[in-house]
């Protein structure tokens, strides 16, 4: 996770880089990261993305590094911003 | 470790981003193209890099924001066939794919300013690329295949900019000249004849152009017909075979070398010595009286531009020492199976001289394999 404390204090991250089993420390606190504009998430699954995501209003762009061929169900939960970054890597991670 | 997946195809979902005004996808297998991407009405800029795109359903026009788009190292042999009724299309870039055309039909690309279509299989542009009313950039640099610009391109009255390197054009319409807007051609690494090069720089001298020419390529006359076709004297020839310096069965004896920006034609005899000299074998041989030196036969383009002691035929590196030495050989007319050999040495090698010191059949007579490797020569 980038910035490592982002979960001591995630009102003031703007920027947060995670991997997909971070989901579990974020999820929790996910409507406390009100200043969030840019996420990138490494290491996708396909497991369905949780609607709890749709609480980051304030977020604008969105990265996810696939390891398969396919999105996980729920992408709309990301419906309201405005860039998208989609890529397959072979380790799931930007290269 | 593999090599990564494609991402095969794209949600309907997607089609709930309502916002969205920038798509970008890497490693993409669409097989067709995801139609759902259609829907995207806000989007401004869509980036696909690295993949593979088959059939493009119709449809892509309805993108009525669409200002920018970018396909990167994908292999895709066409476009959508609607690409140019994007209305608020402004920049299209495809580098590093197959494409082979740019279509361009009566109106389309109404509102397009930067057409990029770099390092791709373009054979041809079409005229109508000139009727673009918004034109400012042009770049169809790397396309090997392409040896004209089309004459229509000197309607596009707002063209600001041409990059056209390392490709194969022929000429240049002149007209393109008389652009107003035109601020910088760049042709560099194509290769003109002499005389369309010498216009080309006049036309550059009479106009306020930034004008990126590529360097000039004289072309020497060919040799009589006696000296060009005779074959290595046999006894070199198996001198050759018993030290080693032999050919590879894909390396062609050289026609032309490149030396001091003029291409001179290359005796048989002289070709044959070259591509048997890219086999980097060493030799112990005479050298400068009764030395023993080692030799490693080696042939670079680079040495050849090193060393301009051309008169009447080209000399050419055909060896190294690793004591500063280049051994270089030259044909005589007289004796054309058996050239003749010259060193040089390289703390020398801006007085352009060299010294004549043996016959090569002599030579190579007194030679030796070494087995064990030699240095490269210090440069400079």
């Amino acid at each position: 996770m980038h910035p490592p404390n982002a979960l001591d204090a995630p009102n003031r991250v703007s920027s947060l880089v995670i991997t997909w089993s971070d989901w579990d420390a974020v999820l929790p606190k996910v409507k406390q990261f009100k200043a969030l504009k840019r996420l990138t998430v490494n290491h996708v699954e396909t497991a369905p993305l949780a609607r709890d995501l749709a609480a980051l209003r304030s977020l604008e762009s969105v990265e996810l590094l696939l390891l398969k061929e396919r999105l996980p169900p729920g992408i709309e939960v990301f419906s309201s911003v405005k860039e998208l970054k989609l890529s397959v890597t072979w380790d799931g991670r930007q290269s | 470790m593999g090599w990564p997946a494609k991402l095969k195809a794209l949600p309907k979902e997607l089609a709930a981003f309502r916002r969205l005004e920038r798509l970008r996808i890497e490693n993409a297998g669409f097989d067709p193209f995801p139609t759902v991407i259609y829907d995207l009405a806000t989007l401004r800029e869509l980036h696909v890099v690295n993949g593979r795109i088959g059939e493009f359903p119709i449809g892509i026009s309805r993108m009525k924001r669409l200002r920018r788009i970018s396909w990167s190292q994908i292999e895709m042999r066409s476009l959508p066939s609607d690409l140019g009724k994007l209305p608020a299309l402004q920049a299209f870039e495809a580098d590093r794919g197959l494409l082979r055309t740019f279509p361009v039909e009566k109106g389309d690309y109404r509102a397009l300013e930067q057409l990029t279509l770099k390092d791709c299989q373009l054979s041809t542009l079409p005229d109508e690329v000139g009727d673009l009313p918004r034109l400012r950039s042009l770049n169809v640099s790397g396309n090997p295949l392409l040896t004209e610009i089309p004459p229509g391109l000197a309607r596009a009255q707002k063209l600001e900019s041409l990059e056209a390197e390392r490709c194969q054009l022929r000429r240049i319409p002149d007209e393109l000249f008389s652009l107003r807007a035109l601020e910088k051609i760049d042709l560099t690494d194509n290769t003109f004849a002499t005389d369309e090069y010498k216009a080309l720089k006049r036309l550059a001298k009479a106009h306020t152009i930034d004008v990126f020419l590529p360097r000039t390529i004289e072309r020497k006359p060919p040799l009589p017909a006696a000296i060009a076709d005779a074959p290595l004297a046999k006894s070199i020839r198996k001198d050759l075979d018993r030290l080693g310096v032999i050919a590879s069965k894909s390396e062609k004896p050289p026609r032309e070398v490149e030396i001091a920006d003029a291409l001179w034609p290359v005796p048989s005899a002289l070709g044959e010595l070259l591509s048997r000299s890219r086999s980097g074998r060493e030799i112990q041989a005479p050298f400068a009286g009764s030395d023993m030196s080692r030799f490693s036969f080696s042939y670079f383009s680079s040495d050849l531009k090193e060393y301009e002691c051309i008169r009447h035929h080209p000399y050419v590196v055909i060896a190294n020492t690793p004591t500063y030495f280049y051994l270089l050989v030259s044909l005589d007319e007289k004796e054309p199976a058996d050239p003749t050999l010259y060193i040089l040495d390289s703390d020398e090698s801006t007085a352009h001289e060299a010294r004549r010191f043996d016959r090569l059949s002599a030579w190579l007579k007194k030679a030796r394999p070494v087995k064990t490797p030699v240095r490269a020569p210090h440069r400079g």
